[in-house]
């Protein structure tokens, strides 16, 4: 970095980089597998559902109107500013607009590509359930694009000090154009839509430099938005591995207490009463486990085929498991717990213990639904029978087995 | 040099500085003193233009905040209570971006901040990352930063927490070589005796407000302590609001 100008390239280069550093693991992961599964189900029955469609349907205009307007919500602009430019760069305010418009610019590009990943997949419905032309749709495209690019130019602004009031304003004045825009152009005048978004582009482009020469930058809160967009991003990627800085929250749950106790359980024993209540209170375990419930309970609603269904009740009782092994080792790092008088394999036991009743709690949950969705035959029967099957060796002879590779691994 | 104007202020809605108003002349040392939350940052915040007063001004060299921003900025140099710095900047990259920030002649600058650098024993340490160092190591990078430039105001946010003896004897040399070069300097700390040795004047916050102003013997007088025992004030303060 010589020049001052290289401030952006170079902040945007390693942010790039971090970002590939956690796009790894997150591509990497189980969850993703799961995420597929989904993705796919979703397809299918997409297009089973668009077979369906003969003639126009009055709500789908509305319909698109909404989905197009809340993908307008997504991305957001990206400064990259870091908590130290408010001591080392504020003498520099001045060169910063022009980092502060690069930024927007590069924060441009994710969201256009989500926008017409968006459309595309509206595009099949759009023109079999309305009216609308070709050339009415690609206009809606083009309008929502530059609707995105009007947004970002506000939501820069808004990083000055403007009154709350001008603020408040300028956003009312964007969704009301959003809403107007996107009606109008579903009910086929696209073509008023792009007029109405360029004019107010352009507009906003020739005013910006004097805007925002105007005005000073409000470093604390621009600062303090960025922190938490990054944080935002930085919670996901710790949902597949350690983010330093990002300490996953614990929450209390008082309410979950008699749940907490089932866990437990009633002996005295340490590491049953640490790991039950980890799991219940620090939402890197808990969730692991929600989220593959509530995926799991999605898709067996979905996916009306027995087979797969088998092989997603299989797959997602064993990924919960498999991913819940971390909490064995949690305490691997607490010199108190590493003096417990206690045996290694009292704290296998006990974690054991655990997460036979919470792989336990998923499989009723997964069967029942199994049984509501499918009724009772065959095929459900043997959906619970062969996961019930699982379940058994996954506790009994693979958790074993894994807890034991895991001891040696550390001596 | 520096005014402060009728200054009414604080964050968004929380209203802490009330009707304050100061001055800081060329070639003054000036202590802005007070207890844990009288206001003493939130009055730096609002002349480095990071708040926005309510009501009031901040004049500088004659000179209004918004009329020149950037002009406004280039004056001040500024090191923080807590050093704040980048994680992936090594300590010479800080003060080269210092340097950009200020738009410093990097010859000139250099050699400022190779005798600061040595000073404070950092000169084999300028391709560490200071985000490694200790506290007090931390804190020698920001007055670095801020005493190699230009500025004719400096603002120094608790100098002397976590410095060792040594480095505190050699910021107070440092502040007394700006202040015969005329620069102006406003430091808030609440070691007074420290202090003391530098300061001609100190302004005393409480709640926002300011309590007193003017030299130790003035301040003494004041509150009717003895000179040599200035932390008495505090007390003296606290017994006024009625905590102790």
């Amino acid at each position: 970095m010589r020049k001052f100008d290289d401030l952006w390239h170079t902040r945007q280069r390693l942010h790039l980089l971090e970002q590939s550093k956690y796009l790894r693991y997150v591509f990497n992961d189980h969850l993703m597998i799961a995420v597929i599964f989904l993705f796919g189900a979703l397809a299918y029955w997409y297009s089973q559902q668009l077979r369906l469609i003969t003639q126009p349907l009055w709500w789908a205009q509305l319909l698109v109107a909404a989905v197009l307007l809340i993908s307008l919500t997504l991305g957001h602009l990206a400064t990259l500013l870091r908590p130290a430019d408010q001591i080392f760069l504020l003498p520099a305010e001045k060169e910063m607009q022009r980092y502060l418009v690069r930024a927007r610019r590069y924060s441009l590009l994710l969201p256009l590509f989500v926008l017409i990943a968006v459309v595309g997949v509206l595009t099949p419905f759009a023109l079999r359930a309305t009216r609308l032309t070709g050339i009415n749709w690609g206009l809606t495209l083009v309008g929502l694009l530059i609707l995105k690019d009007i947004q970002l130019w506000l939501q820069l602004l808004q990083l000055f000090d403007f009154s709350g009031r001008q603020k408040q304003q300028l956003v009312a004045l964007f969704w009301g154009i959003a809403v107007v825009g996107l009606l109008l152009s579903v009910y086929g005048y696209a073509w008023l839509l792009v007029l109405l978004a360029l004019g107010l582009d352009i507009l906003l482009m020739a005013q910006a430099k004097k805007l925002l020469s105007a005005q000073r930058l409000v470093w604390r809160a621009a600062i303090a938005k960025e922190n938490r967009r990054q944080e935002v991003i930085n919670r996901f990627y710790n949902l597949f591995v350690d983010v330093p800085g990002i300490s996953s929250s614990v929450h209390r749950r008082k309410w979950l207490d008699p749940v907490t106790k089932l866990l437990a359980g009633r002996q005295n024993n340490a590491f049953r009463f640490l790991f039950s209540r980890t799991f219940m209170r620090r939402s890197e375990y808990s969730n692991i486990w929600l989220r593959f419930c509530i995926v799991g309970l999605v898709l067996i609603f979905a996916v009306k085929q027995p087979l797969v269904l088998l092989i997603i009740v299989l797959l997602f009782l064993f990924l919960t498991g498999y991913q819940l092994l971390p909490l064995y080792r949690h305490f691997d790092h607490n010199a108190l717990i590493a003096i417990f008088p206690t045996t290694t394999a009292t704290k296998q036991a006990a974690f054991i213990q655990v997460m036979t009743r919470v792989l336990a709690v998923e499989w009723v949950i997964d069967n029942v639904a199994v049984l509501i969705s499918l009724g009772v035959n065959l095929w459900s029967v043997a959906i619970v029978l062969v996961s019930l099957a699982l379940l058994v060796l996954l506790l009994r002879l693979y958790l074993p087995l894994r807890l034991k590779q895991r001891q040696k691994g550390i001596k | 040099m520096l005014k402060v104007e009728n200054l009414t202020g604080g964050y968004q809605h929380l209203k802490i500085l009330q009707d304050v108003s100061f001055e800081v002349h060329d070639g003054e040392v000036v202590g802005l003193i007070g207890l844990n939350g009288a206001g003493k940052s939130t009055t730096i915040k609002h002349i480095l233009g990071l708040l926005q007063p309510m009501s009031g001004e901040i004049i500088l060299n004659d000179q209004k905040m918004l009329t020149d921003l950037a002009h406004y900025r280039q004056q001040i140099a500024f090191v923080p209570e807590t050093p704040i710095l980048y994680p992936e900047l090594t300590l010479k990259e800080h003060l080269e971006l210092t340097m950009m920030a200020y738009q410093l002649d990097s010859q000139v600058a250099w050699e400022k901040a190779n005798r600061l650098l040595k000073i404070f024993r950092l000169e084999q340490m300028l391709d560490w990352f200071p985000i490694h160092f200790s506290k007090g190591m931390q804190q020698k990078v920001m007055i670095v930063n801020a005493f190699m430039t230009e500025a004719d105001l400096l603002i120094i946010d608790e100098p002397f927490t976590g410095l060792d003896p040594l480095a505190v004897h050699n910021l107070l040399d440092l502040i007394a070589e700006k202040k015969a070069a005329g620069k102006a300097v406003l430091m808030t700390t609440h070691v007074l005796a420290t202090a003391q040795v530098q300061a001609d004047r100190f302004i005393l916050l409480n709640h926002g407000q300011v309590r007193a102003q003017g030299t130790v013997a003035e301040l003494a007088q004041q509150f009717g302590v003895a000179e040599q025992n200035l932390d008495q004030i505090y007390l003296q303060m606290a017994k006024e609001n009625g905590d102790a």
